[in-house]
């Protein structure tokens, strides 16, 4: 059996639409788009925060990393508020601006299209993607100040 | 030798039925020419976010680059902003 080999270099595909096609490896086998891994992408995202009643927290910093593979992609997020803001008692983060629109696969109505966690040393929570944007929830449902730590997933159709 | 860093938009995309925009930053540095890094940042724009009275605020385009603006302005019609304006009540949890 043949074997490819490359030393020192890197694979580069021409044209857009061409991957590393799995077929043979998958049940059933065959060629198709589902079994080709057809995008890479790593890069930085800027979240622009919010929190709930559209209150904008002051912010010290922020920090935005994404990797995408094939259609899933991965966010790393960290936002420093230098002041607190409370959120009542449904208070949560909304922060747009994902590298990456959000796949809806729920229909109508039905949000959440992307999950994972958040928190903030002190109190953790879960978070939910829809569109653009991602909301945190943190567990005491009021958002105070300090460092908070977003990780979450979703699919994107691009 | 010569460095050179040059940062452009080379992606703008409008994605799904509200018209998101999807768009990538690269930052390339050249060496006499010779691409030596190129690095990304992405960012998505929908037409608005709700407030805590459910109306839709429009994003605000002002910092964005004159092709953005034209496409927002293009594509954010009144009839995607209350598809969008439903879409985000209709999946509100509080």
């Amino acid at each position: 059996m043949a074997k490819l080999k490359i030393f020192d270099s890197t694979v580069k595909f021409q044209t857009s639409g061409q991957g590393i096609d799995f077929a043979a490896y998958t049940s059933g086998g065959g060629t198709s788009s589902h079994t080709t891994l057809d995008d890479y992408e790593e890069g930085s995202w800027t979240p622009n925060c919010t929190v709930w009643g559209g209150n904008t927290p002051s912010i010290s910093s922020v920090i935005g990393k994404y990797v995408k593979i094939g259609q899933l992609v991965i966010c790393y997020a960290v936002i420093n508020h230098s002041s607190g803001q409370s959120g009542g008692t449904s208070g949560y983060h909304y922060m747009s601006g994902l590298p990456y629109s959000a796949a809806n696969y729920n229909g109508a109505g039905n949000g959440g299209y992307g999950g994972g966690s958040i928190n903030n040393q002190q109190q953790t929570g879960g978070v939910y993607v829809e569109n653009s944007g991602v909301y945190g929830y943190p567990s005491t449902s009021t958002v105070v100040q300090g460092t908070f730590y977003f990780n979450f997933h979703y699919f994107t159709d691009t | 030798m010569a460095l050179t860093k040059t940062i452009e938009e080379d992606k703008i995309e409008i994605v799904g039925e509200f018209k998101h925009l999807q768009i990538r930053e690269s930052t390339v540095i050249k060496e006499d020419g010779t691409e030596l890094s190129r690095s990304f940042h992405r960012k998505t724009l929908s037409c608005g976010l709700l407030d805590a009275s459910d109306n839709l605020v429009d994003t605000d385009v002002s910092g964005e680059s004159a092709e953005v603006k034209a496409i927002a302005a293009a594509v954010w019609t009144t009839s995607v902003k209350n598809a969008y304006k439903a879409n985000l009540i209709a999946n509100k949890t509080s």
